[in-house]
């Protein structure tokens, strides 16, 4: 039994090691996958216009690549002389009369090169030109020295120098016509310069150069043109919309509809086990393309997924994001619709903003949330969001915006709202609502434990243009008779009632005539 | 009758062993001020007080010092007064596999976390570090993955650019120490918040304390959870393969 006491005993102060210090290792690990080897396809319709006496302009159709392209390596007669992430080019600092060679190649982020281009050539322009009906050389009065031209996004700066004094007279247009307008010098001089503002950006415009001498003679020195920068588009694409997934065996099949904005390029949809992915580095990637749908295999045995989908344009801007969750069939959704209900509360958790305090703007112009908490909006065009920064709860992961909008199964489509770099609101900008009605609409608050914070909502009645030009004043499934111009509609009607009135007159006199 | 004998013996067991584990934190008792500690202090049965111009020593009688016994697994140091030593346990650090596998072109975030508790019954509590065996932390062969290098304190949140390749850890847990805690929006070093998932640091090869407590936590023990993060930037080239950091964590008596 002695024995017994002082193991029990054993046992019990062996917990209890006195120490000066414990000490644990462990290894902490991280895998990274294998690189692409894929490299992008060749550039295509590869252009070369001559500009000017020292300038070529280049432009050709975008590489595609199973990741992204990184940029484009533009050659000059064999030797790279720039990279680029646009499908133009400029070069400059050219000898008059030369020609030069082109081509170039594409790679994508992981440094995989595409194939050359086509190789074009062309020549830049002469560096004196004569008229017509000039003999060229010193003697001649329309005799252009040099030739600069300088165009911006919204016009352009020709400068010339003339061999003789003269009033210059620019004209120009998008045909050769010159129908746009004439720009005529008041005074004589060699020098000239002539600034031409009110242009459309990456726009192609026909010009000619005529010199007047002081004896009042003139004649047209050259004819060229130019071409217009293009804009430094930063503005994001519409958010994808219909953004849903559905489970199949342990299958995830998304779908989506991409948005319509005319620079749209791609989207990129991220997979996440934990929450949603909230941009792009944010998990896995797992579709790259312009197409609808998308078959992820094989994912739910871990359970939930979650899923983000991002648009991008061709100047490589990004939308904010819209996401789904996907859970394992017969498990519960992780989406938490908050109630849509008549007479659902309209906001919920400690926020300190409402429904109304959002921004929403249709093509630039801000739409107002009335009284009623409700926000008229054109069907047919996309919305933007937005939430005030300073308004947003201080832990705040992220801020959805919940709305139901032309899904195949009628969910609702979940859209991030992103914040922006100067962090004064979060923005998204979501698609048309594309069908007339009155539904409900969330900004769902989630904290950094993935849970909601609190919601705010309210109603959003899509509405259509009418005929007349008015917005959002008449459904698409009011009367056929209300997309009739008013004033027709009254024209109309008096015609009617002309004619009821000549019928009835006309009856009643021959009525009076058999009796 | 001898069945009765068995039970008693254990029980009588069980109370020795209990009781010698809290001696400490029974027999012992505890005073301090602002700049120092007594651990223990005694009622007398005998002995007497001396002093001179330096010194003042309390002596006692009437109690034994039954002696010191040890084994490969415990010290045991028995009777009245013998040096006091505290008792402090680290347990629960697993190895961490952050998830997901990165992409190696586009970038992205993996996570990953282990959690441990420190018991002890030291009176001035205990303090929990952490480490990094190389430098950068994070290694495969001659490529590495950076440490995370935040701007002084550490970032509210991880912050990957394009062109980052990082890791960092974040603790969290109820003692961590105030480098940690946050404004609860987003600074960190300020205020008493200990928001989920923010204040990151990376590791270094110097210990950096991570928790830490003024008070015995004895049988509890405090919990501190260690979060790690990998974040690739879509524009790195990162290569591929298993990169691997050897991290220690050590939990000293106060």
């Amino acid at each position: 039994m002695r024995i017994l006491f002082l193991i029990t005993a054993f046992v019990f102060v062996s917990t209890c090691v006195p120490v000066f210090a414990a000490e644990e290792t462990f290894i902490v690990e991280t895998t990274v996958a294998d690189a692409d080897t894929t490299p992008p396809t060749a550039p295509s319709n590869l252009t070369a216009t001559p500009i000017s006496t020292s300038r070529i302009d280049l432009a050709w159709d975008a590489s595609a690549d199973d990741v992204s392209i990184a940029g484009y390596r533009v050659f000059r007669d064999a030797v790279a002389i720039a990279t680029t992430t646009a499908t133009s080019y400029a070069d400059t600092g050219l000898t008059a009369s030369t020609t030069y060679s082109y081509y170039l190649d594409a790679f994508d982020p992981t440094g995989n090169t595409s194939s050359s281009s086509v190789a074009v050539a062309t020549t830049t322009r002469a560096e004196t030109v004569t008229n017509t009906g000039g003999g060229g050389g010193g003697g001649n009065v329309f005799y252009l020295d040099s030739l600069e031209i300088v165009p911006n996004e919204y016009g352009v700066r020709i400068q010339y120098v003339t061999r003789s004094s003269l009033r210059g007279v620019v004209r120009w247009g998008q045909s050769a016509a010159y129908e746009l307008g004439a720009s005529s010098e008041e005074t004589f001089s060699r020098t000239h310069e002539t600034v031409l503002t009110g242009l459309l950006p990456g726009t192609r415009y026909l010009f000619s150069l005529e010199g007047v001498t002081p004896s009042g003679g003139g004649q047209v020195i050259i004819e060229s043109s130019f071409t217009t920068n293009t804009l430094d588009d930063t503005t994001p694409p519409t958010n994808p919309r219909a953004f849903s997934g559905t489970a199949s065996g342990t299958d995830v099949v998304l779908s989506w509809l991409n948005p319509n904005d005319s620079d749209f390029a791609s989207v990129r949809i991220i997979r996440s086990d934990r929450f949603y992915p909230l941009d792009t580095a944010d998990g896995w990637l797992v579709y790259e393309g312009s197409g609808t749908s998308f078959h992820d295999v094989d994912v739910l045995a871990g359970g939930t997924q979650y899923y983000a989908i991002f648009a991008y344009d061709i100047h490589g801007n990004i939308s904010s994001g819209a996401v789904t969750a996907v859970s394992p069939e017969g498990a519960p959704s992780v989406s938490e619709t908050p109630p849509d209900e008549e007479g659902a509360p309209y906001s919920v958790g400690p926020l300190e903003f409402s429904f109304a305090d959002l921004i929403f703007s249709q093509d630039g112009e801000r739409r107002f949330v009335s009284d009623d908490n409700t926000l008229v909006v054109d069907g047919g065009k996309p919305v933007t969001v937005q939430l005030p920064y300073n308004l947003a709860p201080e832990a705040l992961k992220a801020a959805v915006f919940q709305a139901r909008m032309q899904n195949e199964d009628g969910d609702d489509t979940l859209f991030l709202l992103r914040a922006d770099e100067d962090k004064e609101f979060y923005t998204a900008t979501i698609g048309p609502f594309t069908e007339a009605g009155i539904t409900s609409a969330f900004v769902v608050m989630y904290d950094f434990l993935n849970s909601q914070v609190g919601y705010v909502r309210g109603l959003i009645d899509s509405r259509f243009v009418t005929s007349d030009g008015e917005t959002g004043e008449v459904a698409v499934d009011a009367p056929w008779f209300t997309t009739i111009p008013i004033v027709l509609r009254l024209s109309i009607f008096v015609c009617i009632v002309v004619m009821l009135v000549i019928v009835t007159y006309s009856r009643r006199k021959a009525s009076v005539v058999q009796m | 009758m001898r069945l009765e004998f068995i039970y008693s013996s254990i029980i009588a067991g069980i109370l020795t062993g209990t009781s010698l584990c809290s001696l400490s934190s029974v027999a012992a008792q505890v005073m301090q001020s602002a700049s120092y500690q007594i651990q223990s202090d005694s009622i007398n049965v005998g002995g007497g007080l001396s002093s001179s111009s330096n010194f003042e020593l309390e002596s006692t009688a009437g109690e034994l010092a039954t002696g010191e016994s040890s084994s490969s697994n415990y010290e045991l140091k028995a009777g009245y007064q013998q040096m006091q030593e505290v008792f402090l346990a680290l347990t629960g650090a697993t190895a961490v596999s952050l998830s997901p596998t990165l992409p190696g072109v586009t970038g992205g975030t993996a996570n990953g976390s282990t959690t441990v508790t420190v018991i002890t019954d030291s009176p001035s509590g205990y303090q929990l570090t952490i480490k990094a065996e190389g430098s950068p932390a994070m290694q495969k062969g001659a490529d590495t993955i950076a440490d995370y290098t935040p701007s002084g304190d550490p970032d509210f949140t991880f912050t990957t650019g394009a062109t980052d390749s990082h890791f960092g850890y974040s603790p969290e847990g109820v003692d961590v120490v105030q480098r940690f805690l946050d404004n609860g929006t987003d600074t960190c070093n300020t205020g008493s918040a200990e928001t989920a998932g923010a204040c990151w640091d990376g590791l270094t090869t110097s210990a950096v304390a991570i928790a830490s407590n003024t008070d015995a936590n004895h049988p509890l023990g405090a919990t501190t959870t260690v979060t790690f993060r990998v974040g690739i930037g879509g524009s790195v080239l990162q290569p591929p393969g298993t990169y691997t950091a050897t991290t220690t964590l050590t939990a000293l008596p106060l």
